[in-house]
């Protein structure tokens, strides 16, 4: 997966400007760093005729000097490879209560509606355009809401893109996530 | 309250994306990675066994193994200028460390990566890390905590979702 590194207010206002123009979905993701199959392979092919790891730039924690390499492209090729794995440890969730009932209800009827479609559809059609727009402006509350990490969102347009997670499951785990919420919203109220 | 620990959902979702990467990362890759790292042969050998090491969490087969290396390289990789000259066996031996204590599950998965590397697990079950120690009288207990970091979402969200199974073997069948 080669997730460029995004701020939420970025991605957040590529989806609006997805949600605006759907024509422009191709020069859209390009922006957010998701271009499909074939910049994935080349960074695979990149990745395996690289050149030696070069140590990222850092403050060392041990003498505080800094060590600054500069990255070669075949690192930076083989950082894609690996997908946004860097971030594992700064993922943050925001507080449950932070979200209103009545718009996570709204969130959650309108997913299940479009899973019930989608179910109906599944054996008809493939994947359009269309629908995966859908899904990645659907993206844009539950990521405002925090519910989703940026990185968790670019992750998860790039492997609707590409066809390795199916429409419908990708909705079903946003469900799940949006109902637990409740969940734990309504203990807390009660 | 503002808590960082995932949501059963979010968890799922992450070891979801986390499992694509690992299908979408060729072994190749992966070897050439561990190479440069410059290991004894028998560590190398055992990194590289993780790759087949499979496991059902949540009811789907999940690459656990390949997953976990994955972190442990890029956990490597990113602090390798921490033990410049002492070698990336130390790193990896403190990441060991901070997953099978955190993760208990984890450990029959690294226990032989664990004997090699010098980290004893006692009957009892707790780990100890005398060679580390050996190795790194002063920094060792930073390192660990350096690696505590890194792992520490891993972590939450694999005992997350182990959580859920134990629940789930635990209650009455009525």
């Amino acid at each position: 997966m080669s997730n460029k590194k995004l701020s939420k207010n970025d991605l957040l206002k590529a989806i609006e400007q997805l949600e605006k123009n759907p024509s422009d979905r191709g020069k859209i993701l390009g922006e957010i760093g998701i271009a499909g199959v074939g910049a994935v392979g080349a960074g695979a092919v990149a990745a395996i005729a690289g050149a030696s790891i070069a140590p990222i730039p850092v403050i060392t924690a041990l003498t505080g000097i800094g060590v600054t390499v500069a990255a070669p492209v075949a690192l930076v090729a083989s950082a894609a490879v690996v997908g946004g794995a860097a971030a594992y440890g700064v993922a943050k969730f925001v507080s449950n209560s932070a979200m209103h009932e009545t718009r996570r209800k709204e969130l959650q009827d309108r997913l299940k509606i479009r899973l019930c479609s989608l179910e109906e559809e599944e054996n008809k059609t493939t994947l359009t355009t269309e629908n995966k727009n859908a899904f990645i402006v659907f993206l844009k509350n539950p990521l405002a809401q925090g519910l989703i990490t940026t990185e968790q969102a670019q992750q998860l347009i790039e492997l609707v893109e590409l066809g390795q997670v199916s429409l419908e499951e990708a909705y079903k785990l946003l469900y799940d996530i949006i109902s637990e919420d409740r969940e734990v919203s309504s203990e807390i109220t009660s | 309250m503002t808590t960082s620990l995932p949501s059963q959902g979010q968890a799922n979702l992450q070891l979801l994306l986390w499992n694509k990467s690992a299908e979408s990362t060729s072994n190749d890759d992966l070897y050439i990675r561990i190479q440069r790292l410059e290991l004894p042969q028998e560590i190398v050998s055992q990194l590289h066994d993780l790759t087949a090491k499979i496991k059902e969490i949540s009811g789907k087969s999940i690459r656990i193994g390949k997953i976990i290396l994955i972190q442990l390289l890029d956990f490597v990789e990113e602090n390798l200028f921490l033990v410049a000259g002492i070698g990336a066996g130390v790193l990896i031996g403190s990441a060991i460390f901070s997953l099978m204590v955190s993760v208990p599950f984890i450990g029959p998965f690294l226990a032989p990566l664990a004997k090699v590397i010098g980290i004893t697990i006692t009957a009892a079950g707790a780990i100890l890390g005398h060679e580390l120690d050996k190795k790194l009288p002063t920094i060792g207990k930073s390192l660990r905590e350096v690696a505590d970091t890194f792992f520490k979402f891993f972590s939450q969200v694999l005992m997350v979702l182990l959580s859920e199974k134990q629940d789930i073997q635990t209650l009455p069948a009525s």
